[in-house]
């Protein structure tokens, strides 16, 4: 105990003094008070109010008057049953997967070229930067705008080496291949600077000891970065699917679902169950599912994370972790 | 082949790839711009125009198109007061997990945990709770959504910073008789400028950016840009020099913050993954 405390315990307050004492004792429980009430209101509530939706029948007609029929797991059993719903958990996953392959492979090829100085690397990393920040609903839009059968300079471009235009976003395939390219576009150098942050914290020694060895360059990749960058290839692959399970704005602008229901992704398929259909407890037990399956790639993310940050360079810890 | 040449060869390799890359990631974005700057009459020419005198023509459709400055005041006032309450009560609350260790690292992991979390499936509830309450198409029921998506990776990004102030300036304020929050106030808060700034960014962004609150919360009064722009997307291609005009307005925030806040940006875009 200081002397300070011994001091303010021997002290007796009143009135706006006493406030002023437990303000200053209980500080830090006190700056962290607004944001938990915060999230408790605008957080916590909402999920219990999401339970409490998904064991009633809500609809358009009675949203408004409440005194909701009381119906137990229907909803959850029509929701997991649903062939729709089934459906669109697949396209999120075989996007997600499809586009994470794309975005680790070409990531990590632009991870190893820039890890290295030159010329120009600072206004290249800008660049990189911008796809990741733009507004996704633009996003959708410029693509929309360049993948057009018609006018699309997209069709024109593959026109110059004599390949026939092709309905981008109006056949069912293309257009899955269209939002997976469009995705893997957007978000490939999230990976690209994840990579780069991992090489730039690799040992160089280890390098320095192989080259003496004798080893390729070929094999120090193959056998010591590949290794050394597992967990942050990890940390990646688990963001991306997750992100997966989010996917709205840029599959809204671009296709909205269709054609058919051939790019419905999960987070458009509780949109459209919640605010098209006005179904809003189909769409709850839905959310509700998902946000369990989330939960599991969360802690799957966190394990990752750890092992990231404890696995490379145990000395300098992340200050955060 | 010598070191010399060998390297020659590399970085011959290097340049190209990145010269391709660099094509592949401004080029579409370009030809939106392009697009929107071009005389109707040739928005639709095949082979493309790329050379051609600009005009403004699209960019005064939109803005003369009714309640247009109303629905670009609504999403500037959202993104700052979303900003600013982030900020603030993000900042108190890190300031108070950096310097007493509140939960200590699973309170980290738990904040990062928010990061993931799906929130689109908070837009059932916000829909319902918001109806019965009144606050559709009120521009706070859009602050209040749009606060709780980043107010806890806020937390979790301004920890370090205040980790890396040292506590013995604190100290010295306290024994000098400054209060606790004083010392906060006066100290910490400007010393964590840097990360501040760049969680205000992230913030404001982040609200410009979003779609999904906006499109569920408002109905007319309340509307937001990235509304208007989607309300744009029609095949009907006699309006797409109008589609291509207001999806630059969109991006011209994001570029102009990349291009200014670069190095800063790519910490908390990747996890603190690169420092």
């Amino acid at each position: 105990m200081s002397s300070q405390d011994q001091v303010n315990t021997l002290t007796t307050y009143s009135g706006l003094g006493a406030i002023e004492h437990f303000l200053e004792k209980q500080a830090r429980f006190v700056l962290l008070l607004p944001a938990v009430i915060l999230l408790a209101v605008l957080f916590v509530y909402p999920i219990i109010y999401t339970i409490d939706l998904s064991v009633h029948n809500v609809n358009l007609l009675n949203v408004a008057r409440g005194g909701w029929p009381f119906v137990g797991l229907d909803n959850f059993y029509d929701a997991l049953t649903n062939a729709d719903f089934i459906h669109a958990l697949w396209v999120a996953v075989f996007f997600g997967g499809a586009s994470l392959l794309l975005e680790v492979v070409l990531g990590m090829i632009l991870a190893l070229t820039f890890n290295r100085a030159f010329v120009g690397k600072n206004f290249l990393m800008t660049i990189c930067l911008l796809p990741m920040m733009m507004t996704p609903i633009a996003v959708g839009i410029f693509w929309r705008l360049l993948l057009n059968s018609q006018w699309g300079i997209v069709n024109y471009f593959i026109g110059l080496i004599g390949i026939p235009r092709q309905a981008w976003l109006g056949d069912p395939i293309l257009a899955q291949v269209s939002v997976i390219g469009v995705t893997f576009w957007w978000q490939v150098s999230f990976s690209f600077l994840v990579f780069l942050g991992g090489l730039t914290a690799l040992p160089v020694e280890v390098f320095e000891a192989a080259s003496i060895d004798g080893a390729s360059r070929r094999q120090a990749f193959r056998y010591i970065t590949l290794p050394l960058m597992i967990p942050v290839i990890l940390v990646v692959i688990v963001m991306r699917l997750i992100d997966a399970f989010r996917a709205f704005d840029v599959v809204y602008a671009l296709t909205d679902g269709g054609p058919g229901n051939s790019t419905e992704v999960i987070a458009l398929q509780l949109y459209d169950t919640a605010f098209r259909h006005q179904n809003f407890s189909q769409a709850a037990a839905l959310a509700l599912f998902l946000s369990v399956l989330m939960l599991f790639l969360t802690a799957l993310l966190l394990r990752a994370l750890r092992a990231r940050y404890s696995g490379i360079d145990g000395a300098e810890r992340s200050p955060a972790l | 082949m010598t070191r010399r040449q060998a390297h020659i060869a590399t970085m011959t390799f290097v340049y190209v790839f990145l010269f391709f890359m660099l094509a592949a990631w401004s080029l579409p974005p370009l030809w939106m711009v392009l697009t929107s700057i071009k005389d109707p009459g040739i928005t639709f020419s095949i082979p493309p125009v790329w050379f051609f005198t600009p005009t403004l023509e699209n960019f005064q459709a939109i803005i003369n198109r009714p309640f247009f400055f109303q629905y670009l005041m609504n999403t500037i006032v959202i993104s700052i007061i979303t900003s600013v309450i982030e900020l603030l009560l993000g900042a108190m609350a890190a300031y108070s997990l950096s310097r007493y260790r509140t939960g200590g690292s699973k309170m980290m992991f738990l904040l990062l945990g928010f990061r993931t979390f799906p929130y689109v499936l908070l837009g059932v509830p916000f829909y319902i709770i918001f109806t019965r309450l009144g606050l559709i198409d009120n521009i706070w029921s859009q602050i209040a959504a749009n606060t709780i998506v980043g107010l806890p990776f806020t937390i979790w990004l301004l920890v370090p910073f205040f980790d890396d102030i040292p506590y013995e300036l604190e100290e010295a304020a306290i024994l000098d008789g400054c209060s606790r929050y004083g010392a906060m106030w006066r100290i910490a808060f400007p010393l964590a400028q840097a990360g501040l700034v760049v969680m205000l960014i992230l913030n404001f962004m982040g609200t410009w950016n979003n779609f999904f609150f906006p499109l569920i919360l408002s109905t007319q009064q309340a509307k937001t840009m990235t509304i208007v722009a989607s309300e744009f997307i029609t095949d009907d291609q006699a309006l797409w020099g109008n589609l291509a005009a207001m999806g630059t307005l969109l991006l011209i925030p994001p570029i102009f913050v990349v291009f200014a806040f670069q190095r800063r940006l790519v910490q908390g875009l990747t996890l603190g993954g690169v420092k």
